[in-house]
């Protein structure tokens, strides 16, 4: 019963979707009021269908409906309750009708916040979410169904079908139940349930703006309308998709057993390119607002990067890329190719059209060098020469090769160590000049009275690493900017807090609740910026100086890295409740002679593959990741790996920061003012 | 003269032998550099599938048996081709993929000096004052007319 539910659901928001997507473009061809209402409830609703067919599916995988072959495949009845929920996206047909959840969940809140204030983008709006909703909706329907279930036919033949085929009846469940295949071991983990949701509301979100931008394109309103509107669904979209891919880091590091975070995998680079274009889009967005400029190019970022979402989505997907990321081979790699460069060239033609219309023209001249405009416009050359490196060495350079010279390359870590450390520096730097600099005529003696304050609290940590020992030139540059941009940050906002308590007398924390209240988008990017400078030291402690020793060890023996020493005490096999098989070892951590841990690295011996869990023992100057990589039959002999990564945890404190300031410039304004604003075009024709 | 000879390759021939046998980390030094090709875009010195864990039992051999580094990688490269290294070691192939993003980068970079350029030619030209423009007269005259009433 539970997959003729989803299913019916599932037809019907499809229909609701097509419905929506026709009356919103007749709505906008003939100016039909009537027409764009109805497109409007076409598509209001089909976010409470695809909510019903989602749960319906959810519901089977909680209660074992192994008759439906997408519950076969990811669960089994030794599954535990907290696995089956987040086998919803566990596998291909799962995800992608979580997918389109999402993507009808934007779609209906968009409508519903932006429905009386941008009326005339709607049409365009509705049409695209529309479009791209109607999209993935038929590939569930046709090509990866969710509730396609397992009949038997007459000539005992195992069938997998939607519908009950002539002749065929119900398998007996309880031997569905003795196959099932469970949940792939590398999904195992307590990140999975955040991580997935996390980076698909990042990507879907990215249609939104999108729409937005298509609509403004369609129909001519190329003013800060769309601009208006598009920018807090950016940041949303760009926040839930830093954290997915964050979390994605975590999950690496606890789970696939290497000792980092990021191994610039396709599949971590395809999640990660939207976010750059993100990142540009949402400080060139600021030129077009405050200045008038950079229109086209906000225009082209919004396309780039949901192209790069859809692109990405291609990747991962279709089996063009074999990652442990990455979903199985599948037959809708054509369709979501072909779809990606229908929505790009579309919108690309658009904007070439309004270009030529001369409706993407700047409004204002650029002022000078050191102006805040020209710094954010190097800041988004840096951002696009990221892009085109990352893109180069991900996907284009291995495609190039093995189509048309026919000899088929990886470019891996060493490949990105080279190319993208240089960019980063200079994206640090800007980081901490833009911030100094003013709108419009700025000059550099006024850039340079800005950095003396940043500057001056930036040498003393500097010299304490340089008497730490830190005397490498890369390392001390690396964070040298790093810091940096973080201080610039911290000061602006002393700074502005401070002239609140001087000009007014505040106390501090009246001051700085104030201050943050008042100018949220100002002061919460200054708190994204100190997010960054954290994940940055991080990111350097833990790159620059990892440090790693293997060795094989009998009971008793120890090895030692640095000051740690790991001693192997004893080796152990036990059975776990979900049909695993633990092969532990206990080791003792000590530190100068001291023990400070007693960790269990261990195996997870599942029927389809092991599993690498690491021990660790973490602190805020390092974490110490002891790996059991091996071992003889009778466990007398291991052998560890054992990593020390200095100042990892940075990355994910940061990542932290980063959410508090996105959530401070995403939040709406206090209502005071936005009743101002709402008033203001009444008390203009008053006056 | 002979029998040194003799000697000296002999003892040439014991001393692979004689040297101490490859830790994990010489091995692991190795296989970072190196990509299985069952296991794409995931490490050799990270992988511990069976293949992956074949191929670091070769690399232990080959450092055993006195080979470099640098050999060893030029040895998996000639078997398996260039997939198998992180960066190319074929000339023309590494030139691909190492030049062109810096040259995409620089052809990225030069656009945006073009465009402040272009910003910079722009506000010198509404800077300069048209001497046929009738706004410059009306606000002549308009300031004119502002002074004579103070």
């Amino acid at each position: 019963m539970l997959a003729e539910i989803g299913l019916g659901a599932l037809l019907l928001a499809f229909g609701a979707a097509v419905s929506a997507l026709l009356a919103a473009f007749g709505a906008g061809l003939r100016n039909r009021e009537d027409w764009l209402r109805s497109a409007r409830n076409a598509a209001l609703l089909t976010f409470p269908l695809l909510l019903c067919s989602v749960s319906a599916l959810l519901l089977a995988l909680l209660n074992g409906h192994y008759q439906i072959s997408y519950v076969w495949s990811v669960t089994d009845p030794a599954t535990p309750f907290f696995y089956r929920f987040t086998a919803l996206w566990g596998s291909q047909q799962g995800s992608l009708l979580f997918w389109s959840l999402l993507l009808s969940l934007y779609c209906f809140g968009a409508i519903l916040l932006n429905w009386r204030e941008h009326r005339r983008l709607m049409p365009g709006m509705i049409a695209v979410t529309m479009a791209t909703l109607a999209f993935f909706l038929a590939l569930s329907l046709l090509l990866e169904n969710p509730f396609e279930r397992f009949w038997l036919a007459a000539d005992g033949a195992v069938l997998r079908s939607a519908f009950i085929p002539a002749g065929a009846r119900e398998p007996d469940i309880a031997r569905l139940a003795a196959t099932a295949s469970g949940l792939n071991p590398l999904l195992r983990h307590f990140g999975m349930i955040i991580h997935p949701p996390m980076l698909y509301l990042g990507f879907t979100g990215f249609v939104i703006p999108f729409a937005f931008a298509l609509a403004a394109l369609a129909s001519g309103d190329l003013s800060a309308t769309w601009i208006r509107a598009t920018r807090r669904w950016t940041l949303l979209a760009w926040m839930f998709l830093g954290l997915g891919l964050l979390l994605g880091g975590r999950w690496a590091y606890d789970v696939l057993g290497w000792g980092g975070y990021w191994g610039w995998d396709p599949v971590e680079n395809a999640a990660l390119l939207p976010w750059l274009t993100g990142t540009a889009f949402l400080h060139s967005v600021l030129i077009q607002e405050k200045r008038g400029m950079l229109r086209l190019w906000n225009m082209l970022l919004v396309i780039f990067a949901f192209s790069a979402v859809l692109f990405g989505t291609f990747a991962t997907r279709s089996g063009l890329i074999e990652s442990v990321h990455s979903f199985a081979r599948s037959d809708i790699g054509f369709p979501l190719f072909a779809f990606w460069s229908a929505m790009t060239l579309i919108a690309l033609g658009l904007t070439l059209w309004r270009q030529r219309q001369g409706l993407l023209r700047d409004e204002r001249a650029f002022a000078g060098l050191p102006g805040r405009e020209s710094l954010f416009v190097l800041n988004n050359v840096v951002f696009a020469a990221l892009f085109i490196a990352i893109f180069w060495g991900s996907f284009g350079a291995p495609l190039i090769s093995e189509v048309l010279l026919d000899a088929p390359i990886t470019l891996g870590v060493d490949y990105f160590m080279q190319v993208t450390p240089p960019l980063f520096a200079v994206l640090f730097l800007l980081m901490g000049l833009a911030p100094l600099a003013a709108w419009g005529n700025s000059s550099l003696r006024r850039l340079g009275m800005g950095l003396c304050a940043p500057l001056l609290l930036t040498l003393p940590p500097l010299a304490l690493l340089a008497l730490a020992g830190m005397r490498t030139a890369e390392a001390l540059l690396a964070y040298g900017l790093v810091l940096l941009a973080g201080m610039v940050a911290l000061v602006e906002i002393i700074r502005g807090a401070r002239a609140r308590v001087r000009a007014r007398g505040e106390a501090w924390p009246q001051a700085l609740r104030a201050l943050f209240s008042r100018n949220r988008g100002r002061y919460g990017g200054y708190v994204v910026h100190l997010g960054v400078t954290v994940i940055g030291i991080g990111v350097i402690g833990s790159t620059l100086f990892q440090a790693e020793t293997q060795r094989t060890l009998a009971r008793g023996e120890s090895l030692r890295l640095q000051n740690y020493e790991l001693r192997f005490d004893d080796f152990s096999e036990a059975l776990a409740n979900d049909g695993r098989l633990l092969r532990v070892a206990a080791v003792t951590l000590s530190r100068d002679g001291r023990e400070i841990a007693l960790l269990r690295p261990r195996i997870d011996v599942f029927p389809q593959q092991p599993m690498t869990i690491a021990g660790i023992h973490s602190s805020a100057e390092n974490d110490v990741y002891v790996l059991l990589t091996g071992h003889d039959e009778t466990g007398a002999r291991a052998t560890f790996r054992l990593t020390i990564n200095p100042l990892i945890n940075f990355v994910w404190w940061g990542g932290l920061l980063l959410l508090a300031g996105t959530l401070i410039a995403a939040w709406p304004q206090q209502p005071r003012i936005a009743s101002q604003r709402q008033d203001s075009p009444l008390q203009e024709v008053q006056a | 003269m002979k029998t040194v000879l003799l000697a000296l390759v002999l003892v040439s021939l014991t001393l692979p032998a004689l040297a101490q046998p490859a830790s994990d980390d010489d091995v692991n030094a190795v296989a970072a550099r190196l990509y299985c090709p069952v296991c794409e875009n995931v490490p050799l010195d990270d992988c511990e599938t069976a293949a992956c864990r074949q191929w670091k039992s070769e690399i232990r051999y080959q450092l055993d048996a006195g080979q470099a580094p640098g050999a060893i990688i030029d040895d998996f490269v000639a078997r398996f081709g260039q997939r198998v290294v992180g960066t190319p070691t074929d000339p023309t192939l590494r030139a691909l993929a190492l030049v062109t993003p810096w040259a995409l980068a620089l052809g990225a970079f030069l656009s945006g000096a073009l465009l402040l350029r272009r910003w910079a030619r722009q506000r010198r030209a509404a800077s300069l004052p048209d001497a046929h423009d009738p706004q410059i007269d009306y606000r002549a005259r308009v300031e004119a007319d502002l002074r004579a009433r103070r």
